[in-house]
Order: structure tokens, then C-alpha cells, then sequence
């Protein structure tokens, strides 16, 4: 059953591709009448997702500065802000010390009480030389916070694969001993699972624990901030400043549809609920969704995750030069696109659960398929096979009425996203940090040149390493899990 | 705003977009594919498009003497399968008159240039008696030579410059006579029947003008002219003779090929340096094609004169 349900979303997206491309060679009027139904939905579609989008800013922007931690001391019901611990755990392979420390001093920074705060830096035994430069980091910081551990995860244990799961796993399990060493409740305690490059904002763990503190539901609940990838915005290619920043406004637009909103990435939850469901799986590589759909199964369904109104703010994933930064970008979405993994895993989860309804099973199953074969197909479709079909209708049927009418929907397609283009424009200007020293005003101009690669970068770096990856799980190819190179600095590695 | 609140307008966006989509769909869908409700006989009736294309731009349209409201580039939905009369106005033009016939789910293309009622006409600003006029074909644009009581001149297209080449009046009777002008370097080379001439153009009008060369005269008759051989001959086609002629030393003369029939004709490729000639086949009276490639007769003509 699990290879049939692995095979499920890379067949659908193939049989897409390949049965547009075979109609438009055989039939193309019925394809042109296909085509344009496909083009409404994604008109209406991306109307919609930009509604969405300005919603989210609009909630953002509003709520990211309150005063969250006078909130927090305004909550009287049992556990109050003084009985909450916060556990920041970072996991770490190879990335340079500099965009540690920043990460760390972005913590130091934040307006919460560093006393109630311990940090795990969790390294990797297969990583020489780590302990030491933990240790450093420890040195530095140590006096900051009310504690900082240490974990390294040992290489070659049986059952799992050398991916960031298995490293927050086997420090979460080495915290937990911590709290009982030291008596502290796991039910008052939050941690949050961060990628060695996040910087958080400064309101970041007050929001977390004001919404956990108001929230009855907190340990059936996952708490995502919404990632901004802006570390390294200045020193970034064009390209890969428009993908990630792409990747920004797609969780912001998911924050906005709660009801299947799913972790992403850096994200926070109850220590408990994560003890409850044996933690982050190790055997699979996209672990940050796949807790989500751990509890999800654990709780028969009732549990969620709430979109926090703050940011964390990552790195954009850069290589040595402009090709290898289409290299790097083009893994790094490609390993997010093996979430699509997460299909056959909650498939088989909902087979055995026979407590959640099967109207939520179809409907939490449809979304997981519609996400990721629209995902591998719509931009090669929109940005491929209906030029082609064009082109080769006014070859074969110049005077056919629905390729002329095709054209002209098509067009409209192309007017809709500017409108999407001017929106995004405006809306990423929120997320740009301050210029720095030495970086000429003019990349104010890139910023917004850089929207008009959209349809170039949506194919090539958004659908095909989500086909390259389905590609791979249906034919039993399974990925290997690649550290992201981070950059700061002048590019410094 | 209030949680509730972006549930509520998420919620009404997710609806008014999934309305337009589950209504707008087949109507465009349909339309797309040319039905039309007609009202008249409550049907859905299948209809077909013209697209208008004109140059200029901005024309108006009417149809069967109705105006339309449109003006090109232009595309008429909705019309039922039958013959329109396509009328195109534009002021300072002449209309344009069409029978376009509708196919059902078709497209009809016009593409049309209307002609202009007031030309721009402009005459040469200087009273000269112009007799004859060659175009000159050049890389950036073309070049008119004519000749006149005054003399040689080459003009520019859009008329705007003008440069004399000689003061000699050949009068209208031998300027009549030319069968051809082409421009080799600073040298422009024209031919009659009887003879050919080589004439240099000055750096400017103030340089004194260059005498008319004869190049080259015959009793027989010159039917074809070309330049070839790296620019540097003029292939003659004479009576019954084909013989290449140095441009810059006139005296060098020699033939090519001989012909065997007075109808026969040459034609010279500049770019294979290849000549192609139809004559009669000896001792037949069928014509055959002839392919004789110059450059390596030159050559041996080159390494002949050198031993000479």
C-alpha cells in the first residue's frame, strides 16, 4: 500500500503533462477548450491566493508589533508566563560560526526573559571538529540564557538516515532528560525547532507564548512563524531572491487557510505533545511537515497549526557562483518537494486510524495531492505546453476560433499577473532589511526587475524539482538529505 | 481585524472566486467555441469572428453600412454564418470594400492597406531636363543616377542630397539608348547597344568633373552587362561573343565563352562567380544549360600573362 500511495502523486502529475502533450499533437481544439477551463481555474485560483496574500500582509503588519509580552502578563489562567520554559533548538551541520553567532544574538536580542530560555545546540558526530565549535558558541553565550546544551548526534544509527529529523530527534531526547534532571514541567514547556540560519524577530517568543498561554488546545496545536528569507538579500542572485521570497508569500498565503495550514521549516510546539508522538520521524527526511501530520494522527484530527503573526528570518540558499546558486536553489526545492512523501505517510496513517472522519481524511488527502501535482505541472503547463499549443494550432488551424480565442484568454492570464506582480512587488517591500554599507541604491531597481523572471524561475525551479522529486519517490529513487549551504557576509562560506 | 474577521473575508473571497469560476467557465468555454444566445429565436446559435488588421491603424469599421463603433485592429465577435459587407474608413483614405463570408467557429482574417487620397508629392527643387533615371541599389538604402541637360547626378531616395558626377549633356537621344547602369567602387559604368562607358564620381562638387571613358565598342550588338569576378570585370554578352572586360585597365580584354546561337541568354551568379548560359547544342537544334565557373579562367589568364 505505502509504494502504491508513493506512486499516486508522480503518476498524476506524468499522466498531466504527458496527456496535455499528446492532445495538443492529436486533438488540438479539444486541448485548446481544456486549456482555456484550466486557465479560468488558475485565473480564479491566483485571484483568490492574492487576496490571501494581502490579508496575510494586512495581518501581519497590523499585529507584529503589539505588545505581546505585556499580553502575556495579563494572562492570569494557570500556566501563567512565569511557569513557561522555552527550549530553542538548533540543529547544525557545517554552517559557518558567523551565521550561528547572528542567530543566537538575534535570540539574546528578542524581548523575552533570557532566564526562562534554554538553547540546544544539536551537531552532528559526522560533522569533525563540531564539539568544539559548539563549545565556543556555549562560551559566548552561556551567561545570556538560563542554559545552553550541548548534544551531538552520533553518525550510523540503526534506522535512521543522516537527515536534520534524526538530529533534532536525538537532542529533544537528550533535553527531555535535561527537564526531569531539573524538575521542570514538559507541559509548560515550548520548544522551537530551528534551522541553524534563523534569526528571529524580536517579538517572536512572547507572540509564541502569549498564543499559548490564551490558547486551552496548546498542546494540540503547532505554532509556524512565517519565514522570511532575507539574512543574505543583499549578496543574493535575482533569481534567488524572487524564489524565496516566492516561498515567503506562499506561507503567508497558507497562513491564511487554517484549516490546513501544515509546519513548515522553523516552527514551535509543546514539548509534551513532541515526548507524546516520539518526536520528529528519523527515517524520513521532510520531517518539519511530517510532525505535524504525527500529531495530526496521534490527536484523531484535532490538531492544528497556528500561523504566528511574526517572522523568522533564513537565509537565502546561494551558491559559489550564479550556476551553482541554480544548483543549490534547484536541491533545496527539490527537498521540499519530497514532502510530497508526507502523501504515503498520512495515507497509510488515516488507513489505520479509524477514528478521524472520512470526509476529513478525503478532503486532508485531496489537498496533500492537489499542493503537489499543481506544484509539478501548472507553471511547465502555463509556461510550455500552452505556447506550444498555440504555436502549433496557428501552424495546422490558423483559422480555428477557439485556438484565437485561446490566445486571447491567454493574455489574460499574462495581464492578471502583472496585477500579481505589482501586488508582490509592493508587499516584498516589507521584508527587505535595511540597505547596507557599500551596496548601491540601485538594487532598489533589481528588487523590482527581479518579479519579471517569475514565469522563467515558476518552471524551472518550481515545477521541475517538484517532478524531479515525485519522479523519483514513484520509482523508489529515494532522496538523500542535503544540507542547504548558507552564505553571509561577502558570500563568505 | 479580528481573527473571525479574516475567516469571514478569506471565506468570501474562496466563494466569489469559486462563483466565477463554476459560472464563468462554461460561458466563456462556450462562447469560446462560438455559441451565441440568440434572442430572436431563443437558440444557442453557433457563430464566427472577424479579425481586422489595416495599415494604418485607427480605421473605422462598418458592417453591412452599419457603423460599429470599433476601429482596427479590431475583432467582430458573435456573427452569425453568413456574407458580410466589410466597409474600412479613414479620413485621407480611400475606403475599402470587402465581401467577408462567416464560417461557424471560424476565424476570418482581413489584412488590409488603404491608399491615401493626397500624396506627398514633392519635385526636384532644380529646373534640369531630366531624361533618364537609374535605381542604384547600395547597403544603406538606394540611390537614384539620373541624367539631364545639366549633366550626371546621383540623388539620395528621400531626395535630400544630391551630387553631381559630370557637367557632359549626352543628350536625350544616347541616354534613351542605355540598356544598363551599375556602380562599381567610386564608378559608375553604363551600356547601350553599341557601347559601354565608365564615368568616376568625385569626392564632392568642387573636385573637377572626370571625363566619360569609352570602355568598349562594338559592331555586333551588347545584349547583357554584368559585374563579377570579384568586382573587378564587366561579363559582357555580345553578338555572339561572352567576354570579360578589366574595368580598371580596359585594354585587358578576353573571351569567356562562344556562343552558338544569337538567341541564347546569359545569366551571371555575383555570389559562385558562376555563369550560367541557355545556347543551342552544336549540330542540334535543342538548347541545352551551360555552367562555366569565371574565377579559374581568370586565373589562368593571371599566371598566363605573367609568363607573357
Amino acid at each position: 500500500m505505502k509504494r502504491l500511495l508513493e506512486i499516486i502523486p508522480g503518476f498524476l502529475s506524468w499522466f498531466t503533462l504527458v496527456a496535455f502533450f499528446l492532445l495538443f499533437i492529436f486533438r488540438p481544439i479539444v486541448t485548446a477548450v481544456i486549456m482555456i477551463i484550466f486557465l479560468m481555474y488558475w485565473v480564479c485560483r491566483l485571484c483568490y491566493m492574492s487576496v490571501l496574500l494581502a490579508l496575510a500582509h494586512h495581518r501581519v503588519i497590523t499585529k507584529r508589533n503589539i505588545p505581546w509580552l505585556d499580553m502575556c502578563q495579563k494572562i492570569s489562567s494557570k500556566p501563567v508566563l512565569d511557569d513557561i520554559v522555552h527550549i530553542v533548538l538548533y540543529t547544525i551541520y557545517k554552517e559557518p560560526q558567523e551565521v550561528l553567532e547572528e542567530s543566537l544574538k538575534s535570540i539574546k536580542e528578542s524581548h523575552y526573559p533570557k532566564d526562562k530560555m534554554v538553547l540546544v545546540l544539536a551537531g552532528e558526530e559526522r560533522e569533525s571538529g563540531s564539539l568544539g565549535r559548539l563549545t565556543s558558541l556555549k562560551e559566548k553565550f552561556d551567561k545570556d540564557f538560563k542554559d545552553i546544551l550541548i548534544t551531538i548526534h552520533p553518525e550510523n544509527i540503526i534506522g535512521e538516515i543522516p537527515a536534520k529529523g534524526a538530529n533534532a530527534t536525538y537532542a529533544a531526547k537528550k533535553t527531555y532528560e535535561y527537564l526531569l534532571a531539573h524538575k521542570i514541567p514538559v507541559e509548560n514547556v515550548i520548544i522551537s525547532c530551528f534551522d541553524a540560519d534563523t534569526c528571529v524577530d524580536k517579538n517572536y517568543f512572547s507572540c509564541l507564548t502569549y498564543n499559548f498561554l490564551k490558547n486551552p488546545k496548546r498542546h494540540q496545536m503547532s505554532f509556524q512563524p512565517f519565514p522570511v528569507y532575507s539574512n543574505n538579500i543583499y549578496r543574493a542572485p535575482s533569481f534567488a531572491r524572487v524564489m524565496e521570497m516566492g516561498s515567503t508569500f506562499w506561507q503567508l498565503i497558507e497562513s491564511m487557510r487554517y484549516e490546513k495550514f501544515i509546519t513548515f521549516s522553523s516552527h514551535s510546539m509543546s514539548f509534551k505533545t513532541l515526548v507524546e508522538v516520539d518526536y520528529w520521524p528519523v527515517e524520513l527526511i521532510s520531517d518539519d511537515s511530517l510532525i505535524f501530520w504525527k500529531c495530526f494522527l496521534k490527536y484523531d484530527g484535532d490538531y492544528r497549526t497556528y500561523p504566528l503573526e511574526v517572522p523568522v528570518f533564513m537565509d537565502i540558499a546561494v551558491g559559489k557562483n550564479f550556476f551553482d546558486t541554480i544548483r543549490v536553489q534547484y536541491k533545496q526545492k527539490r527537498r521540499w518537494a519530497w514532502g510530497v512523501e508526507n502523501f504515503a505517510f498520512v495515507g497509510e496513517g488515516f488507513l489505520r486510524n479509524n477514528k478521524i472522519a472520512l470526509y476529513e481524511k478525503i478532503k486532508r488527502l485531496s489537498q496533500l495531492l492537489d499542493n503537489h501535482v499543481s506544484w509539478a505541472t501548472w507553471a511547465i503547463i502555463i509556461t510550455f505546453i500552452t505556447p506550444l499549443t498555440l504555436f502549433w494550432g496557428n501552424l495546422i488551424l490558423k483559422d480555428s476560433l477557439v485556438l484565437f480565442n485561446l490566445s486571447y484568454i491567454n493574455s489574460i492570464i499574462l495581464n492578471t499577473s502583472g496585477f500579481i506582480l505589482i501586488l508582490c512587488v509592493s508587499i516584498s517591500h516589507v521584508f527587505i532589511p535595511p540597505r547596507p554599507q557599500g551596496v548601491s541604491r540601485f538594487i532598489y531597481v533589481q528588487f523590482v526587475l527581479q518579479w519579471l523572471l517569475i514565469p522563467f524561475i515558476s518552471a524551472v525551479l518550481g515545477s521541475l524539482p517538484s517532478l524531479d522529486a515525485q519522479t523519483r519517490l514513484m520509482l523508489g529513487k529515494y532522496l538523500y538529505f542535503n544540507a542547504t549551504p548558507k552564505a553571509r557576509r561577502n558570500g563568505k562560506k | 481585524m479580528k481573527e473571525e474577521t479574516y475567516f469571514i473575508l478569506r471565506k468570501f473571497a474562496f466563494w466569489m472566486t469559486s462563483f466565477v469560476f463554476i459560472f464563468l467557465t462554461p460561458m466563456i468555454v462556450f462562447y469560446s467555441i462560438g455559441y451565441k444566445f440568440d434572442p430572436a429565436s431563443s437558440k444557442f446559435l453557433k457563430t464566427g469572428l472577424i479579425s481586422i488588421k489595416t495599415f494604418p491603424k485607427g480605421v473605422n469599421v462598418l458592417v453591412n453600412a452599419q457603423k460599429t463603433g470599433e476601429t482596427t485592429p479590431c475583432v467582430l465577435r458573435g456573427l452569425l454564418p453568413k456574407k458580410y459587407t466589410i466597409v474600412l474608413e479613414k479620413e485621407g483614405f480611400y475606403s475599402y470594400e470587402m465581401q467577408v463570408y462567416v464560417r461557424p467557429s471560424f476565424v476570418s482574417e482581413m489584412d488590409i492597406v488603404l491608399v491615401p487620397r493626397e500624396k506627398n508629392i514633392e519635385k526636384l527643387k532644380f529646373n534640369f531636363n531630366v531624361y533618364r533615371f537609374f535605381i542604384n541599389k547600395q547597403f544603406f538604402g538606394e540611390k537614384i543616377v539620373f541624367f539631364a541637360d545639366k549633366g550626371i547626378y546621383i540623388l539620395d531616395a528621400d531626395f535630400k542630397n544630391i551630387q553631381k558626377v559630370s557637367s557632359m549633356d549626352l543628350g536625350n537621344t544616347l541616354v534613351n539608348s542605355l540598356e544598363g547602369l551599375k556602380q562599381y567602387g567610386n564608378q559608375l559604368i553604363f551600356w547601350n547597344k553599341k557601347n559601354i562607358w565608365m564615368i568616376e564620381i568625385p569626392e564632392s562638387d568642387l573636385d573637377i568633373m572626370p571625363d566619360i571613358i569609352p570602355l568598349y565598342e562594338t559592331q555586333g550588338e551588347i545584349k547583357e552587362v554584368f559585374l563579377g569576378m570579384k568586382d573587378r570585370y564587366l561579363v559582357v554578352h555580345a553578338g555572339l561573343n561572352i567576354f570579360a572586360l578589366d574595368v580598371q585597365n580596359p585594354l585587358v580584354v578576353f573571351p569567356v565563352f562562344t556562343l552558338q546561337s544569337q538567341e541564347a541568354k546569359i545569366f551571371y551568379d555575383e555570389r559562385t562567380e558562376t555563369l550560367f548560359v541557355r545556347d543551342s547544342v552544336p549540330l542540334s537544334e535543342s538548347y541545352s544549360l551551360y555552367r562555366i565557373e569565371l574565377v579559374p579562367i581568370i586565373q589562368e589568364k593571371k599566371e598566363h600573362e605573367k609568363i607573357t
